[in-house]
């Protein structure tokens, strides 16, 4: 079975793969890199005024990078508001995503903790810096083939 | 970083100092004994030559090593600057001295670092410090100019050569890596791929033995794509088994199990009753046989009919096939001609989907088809071009009406209805950017005629080869070779057989060298001759020439306005 906003995608023209549901019932769906930017625009046009949570994963060693948006949209009166699932993967050599920080303000900690623990590069974001690590960190600790160094070797951390 | 590597030293000495290790503690720790050696040498001012484990350990440690930012690990930085200090030190301690030991070790590291130092020009090429080149034919007349060429651009150069003569040794550059071994010997052409990225075909047999041509166009092509390709898969192995060489697997037919998902269906392109009456019919079954194989089997009496073997795409978490060039397929036929259908659109709705097509023909016995995504056609003409990202189902199918009839089988004459077609598996070929295999192959013009049907027929064998090994591949096909200097005069750059000019050995050198960079030379197969004027009334077409400069690049533009995946 199809999800309403895929129906409506798909009516538009508007390059989408669906992905299903997860457990709670929301309708995931998995939009190409280079579409995003436009994409988001259209969504919140749409009536998603509200980006619930932003967060990247890094789904096999060696694998594609994710990062998942999940939008909600609120309205007055309404106490089961509709919400979406967006999931877009990029390759792990120069991973590049556009920001959405010009469509929901809410997208900055958030993508730059996900610069920050996976490297993903969120192409105009105005402040996109590492958040929790220092600045002359190296790597990206949360990717799955990270080597953690020995802290117990101060020479060797820096 | 100096200091932290100084204050590492100051410990290590003080730890050997306090703590006396006996000989056989010493002997089985190779780390702590290489320690130890380059203590002595350091403080009794290298006196002694290290020990052999020492020795050979150095050696390992002097690799050069590219350092990526997204590869970097924090403790292998620090322990091989270390290491890098030491050496230096050692190095610098060693210098001192008036009278020393020469090792035969030192004298090729000395050699190295004084000629392999770069660019020795401004021909350089971003790119090119860190990509090996084979160059296989390196004697004859395109590859000895082409080995100079790579030369000056600051490429490192491995030659593949039959015999490591004093003639040959001399013919080539002193920093040019020799590897012996023949292009008919897999083995040896094993041996020779490694650490290489990319390869640069020129040779050609010097007899006129049929055995001879074939070994070296057709089979000499064949080892050598096959000994690359395992090469890089052997790499995309170490590198946690994915890297952008990597294939992607669709179906791989091992065992019963892997049948499974797999649909066999018929349908008809006539929805005409009365035709039905007069019909044969028709049936199919894909299954797996006592011998190993995946079989799709059947006949097609009905006229207009057809029979399909259909799955819906199950890829990996966030793959899709837009990061993909195309589908090949190893498959073993009887020479019929099947139909690949690509089905794009919403997955979850297949009213809306849309199908591709693309014809693939297969020979007796077992052969790689591949199909690139661009030969994809919509059925209904006035259908968007092949997205391969809404990609979720792949048919192959099987009609009749398009078989066209095999020659060699006029004794055993065979129904064109039924057929029989074993899978092995469908892969999904990764998209490049540059080329892989630059082959020099050869355009019929300047033999004499009573060789030239062999000839052709070798060279195009080894071409198809290439064609279907699923690698990044530039075919040249130079006109007569003439011993000229290059750049004088402007090339042309066609397809489809029409030239009928030679070609200076020096400039199809240079397309070679200038192909390896370049995007649009990739999967791509061109004659190339010198500019000319048709004589009257002979004209056919406009000829576009480009004249060919070391501050022009003539190449992209030559090669943008022709065929992709010829």
């Amino acid at each position: 079975m199809q999800g309403r906003l895929s129906s409506w995608l798909v009516k538009h023209g508007l390059i989408h793969r669906s992905l299903g549901f997860d457990y709670q019932g929301i309708e995931t769906l998995q939009i190409k890199p280079e579409d995003w930017h436009s994409i988001a625009v259209i969504l919140y046009v749409y009536g998603y005024n509200y980006l619930r949570s932003q967060c990247a994963y890094d789904v096999a060693p060696g694998g594609l990078l994710a990062s998942v948006y999940h939008l909600t949209r609120l309205e007055y009166g309404i106490d089961q508001p509709e919400e979406v699932c967006i999931k877009i993967f990029v390759a792990r050599k120069n991973p590049r995503i556009p920001s959405i920080f010009w469509v929901w303000k809410s997208a900055d900690f958030q993508e730059k903790e996900s610069y920050d623990m996976l490297g993903i590069s969120y192409d105009n974001h105005p402040r996109l810096r590492r958040i929790l690590m220092p600045e002359s960190w190296i790597g990206w600790p949360l990717r799955k083939d990270y080597i953690a160094p020995n802290f117990y070797e101060i020479q060797d951390a820096h | 970083m100096m200091n932290a590597a100084t204050a590492a030293n100051s410990s290590v000495y003080s730890q050997t100092q306090c703590r006396p290790l006996s000989s056989d503690v010493r002997g089985s720790i190779p780390y702590l004994n290489e320690r130890k050696s380059r203590l002595v040498v350091r403080a009794g001012g290298g006196g002694r030559p290290p020990k052999e484990d020492g020795e050979k350990q150095q050696q390992q440690q002097q690799q050069p090593v590219s350092l990526r930012l997204d590869d970097v690990n924090p403790v292998g930085l620090g322990r091989r600057s270390r290491q890098l200090f030491d050496e230096v030190w050692r190095k610098f301690s060693g210098l001192g001295q008036i009278s020393g030991t020469i090792r035969s070790d030192d004298q090729e590291a000395l050699d190295a670092l004084l000629v392999r130092e770069g660019p020795m020009c401004e021909f350089a090429i971003p790119g090119a410090q860190n990509t090996t080149v084979l160059v296989v034919g390196a004697t004859s007349r395109i590859g000895r100019i082409v080995v100079r060429k790579l030369m000056l651009r600051g490429y490192a150069v491995k030659a593949l050569v039959r015999r490591a003569d004093q003639e040959v040794v001399e013919l080539l550059p002193r920093s040019v890596e020799i590897v012996i071994g023949d292009v008919g010997d897999p083995a040896t052409v094993k041996a020779a791929v490694e650490g290489c990225n990319k390869i640069i075909y020129c040779a050609t047999a010097r007899s006129a033995i049929t055995g001879d041509l074939f070994r070296v166009d057709h089979r000499g092509v064949s080892n050598l794509t096959k000994a690359f390709q395992d090469h890089n898969n052997k790499l995309a192995q170490s590198r946690a088994g994915k890297s952008s060489k990597s294939k992607l697997l669709i179906a791989k037919f091992k065992s019963a199990s892997s049948l499974n998902g797999w649909q066999v269906r018929q349908g008809t392109y006539f929805q005409d009753v009365v035709a039905t009456k007069y019909d044969g019919g028709m049936d199919a079954k894909f299954e797996f046989n006592e011998n190993g194989d995946a079989v799709f089997s059947g006949y097609v009496f009905n006229r207009g009919g057809y029979v399909e073997l259909s799955k819906k795409l199950s890829l990996p978490l966030g793959y899709t096939l837009d990061r993909y060039e195309g589908l090949v397929l190893s498959v073993g036929g009887n020479g019929r001609s099947y139909v690949l259908i690509l089905e794009a659109g919403p997955s979850a709705d297949p009213s809306q989907s849309r199908l591709y097509f693309a014809r693939i023909s297969t020979k007796v016995g077992f052969c790689r088809v591949r199909v690139p995504f661009s030969s994809f056609r919509p059925v209904k003409p006035d259908d968007p071009v092949l997205d391969p990202f809404l990609v979720h189902t792949l048919k192959i199918r099987f009609e009749p009406r398009r078989q066209r009839p095999v020659e060699g089988n006029a004794t055993m004459k065979q129904d064109l209805r039924s057929f029989k077609l074993i899978l092995e598996y469908i892969k999904v070929l990764p998209t490049g950017q540059e080329t892989d295999f630059v082959l020099v192959s050869c355009s019929g013009l300047g033999i004499e005629p009573s060789r030239r049907e062999q000839v052709l027929k070798a060279k195009r064998a080894g071409e198809d080869s290439l064609r279907r090994s699923g690698l990044g591949y530039t075919i040249v096909r130079p006109g007569p070779l003439q011993e000229e200097p290059g750049g004088q005069r402007a090339l042309i750059f066609d397809q489809g057989n029409r030239i009928s000019q030679g070609i200076s050995c020096a400039d199809v050198a240079d397309i070679c060298v200038k192909a390896l960079h370049d995007t649009t030379a990739r999967n791509k197969s061109f004659d190339v001759c010198y500019e000319y004027i048709a004589e009257d009334g002979r004209e056919l077409y406009e000829l576009v020439a480009h004249l060919p400069d070391k501050a022009n690049n003539y190449l992209t533009p030559a090669l943008s306005v022709l065929e992709k995946n010829t």
